[in-house]
């Protein structure tokens, strides 16, 4: 994955373009669809609770790795959807997918060695998208965050343009 | 009428789906327990000669440049890396795409390289991150004890 700032960020940029034709996407849902960009990397878990460990305990072959996946991934927003309240769990959910699915589909620009990237629409296939696989960044390049931080601030200053006015000139 | 926001129904869909994702885990465990794979490149070596795989590991000598992929915990492959024009050092995380040869070495094809330094910077920057998705998160929403759900600020 390029770093979780990167992410979440895009989701954002997207989003905030979406949300000047529609006032259905308020601040606090696209801060929503952000928190989907995060789903995928649940899978750190593995970090915390390593395979091999879970493995022993059950004494059936074990991997996190489907969290980054599309099925793992859309099972984990579902869960979440059922945290919010009935009223906004349907465009909760909405909003948590369309945030995860940037995050698998950016990451399967990574540079990685190989004529092939990974298969991201597991459980349906096993399938690891070569006509994805364009290389554009390393997972720990600087750039994406940096470029994605530009746009987003770009953009978020475009957006609340009139209250930083009156904030910093006063009210004219 | 059950309302949507009851707590039980809800829980008893949350545990439906974690059963589902412990399905998954099992079953691509499964998958990568499959060959080719580390473990199997390990026991029987010479059977995967020729072939071209992707592997990541550490650099654990550069001269001859070897790689250490541990598919077990305490377990090591070791292959020694051959046409890898690149500058690294002992510890360096490397993944490497290229062709088994033999007496466990890898002809590289294509090879990726995470430097120190930058994975540190991805780390604090992904934590940060985080930090604003929560803060942002409880600004906009808030946990309504009642019913055990979030709900938007200003949703009622």
């Amino acid at each position: 994955m390029p770093d979780l700032l990167t992410h979440v960020l895009f989701v954002y940029i997207v989003l905030q373009l979406a949300a000047w034709w529609t006032d259905w996407l308020t601040p606090g849902r696209i801060v929503v669809g952000m928190a989907g960009g995060t789903i995928p990397d649940v899978v750190k878990i593995k970090l915390l609770v390593p395979p091999n460990q879970v493995e022993a305990v059950l004494g059936l072959p074990f991997s996190w790795v489907p969290l980054h996946r599309l099925g793992g991934a859309v099972v984990t927003a579902v869960v979440l959807s059922l945290l919010v309240s009935a009223r906004e769990r349907r465009g909760a959910f909405v909003l948590l997918v369309a945030g995860l699915t940037t995050h698998l589909f950016i990451d399967a620009f990574l540079a990685s060695p190989g004529p092939y990237t990974y298969d991201i629409l597991y459980p349906l296939t096993h399938w690891k998208m070569s006509v994805l696989d364009y290389d554009l960044y390393l997972s720990s390049d600087y750039w994406p965050s940096l470029a994605s931080g530009v746009v987003a601030l770009t953009l978020l200053g475009i957006t609340y343009r009139d209250r930083l006015r009156s904030r910093w000139f006063g009210s004219v | 009428m059950v309302s949507r926001d009851d707590p039980r129904l809800r829980l008893l869909a949350i545990l439906l789906l974690l059963g589902l994702h412990l399905g998954m885990f099992l079953d691509y465990g499964q998958y990568l327990h499959g060959c080719p794979n580390p473990a199997c490149f390990a026991s029987d070596y010479d059977d995967y000669v020729g072939q071209s795989h992707r592997i990541g590991g550490t650099i654990i000598d550069t001269d001859p440049l070897t790689l250490g992929v541990e598919y077990a915990p305490g377990r090591t492959l070791d292959l020694t890396l051959l046409g890898m024009d690149a500058t690294v050092s002992e510890g360096d995380r490397v993944v490497v795409y290229g062709t088994l040869a033999p007496d466990r070495s890898m002809r590289v094809i294509d090879f990726i390289v995470h430097p120190a330094s930058n994975l540190r910077y991805m780390y604090s920057i992904s934590f940060f991150a985080l930090v604003i998705v929560v803060g942002l998160g409880l600004k906009f929403w808030r946990f309504d004890p009642d019913d055990l759900v979030f709900r938007r600020r200003g949703e009622y």
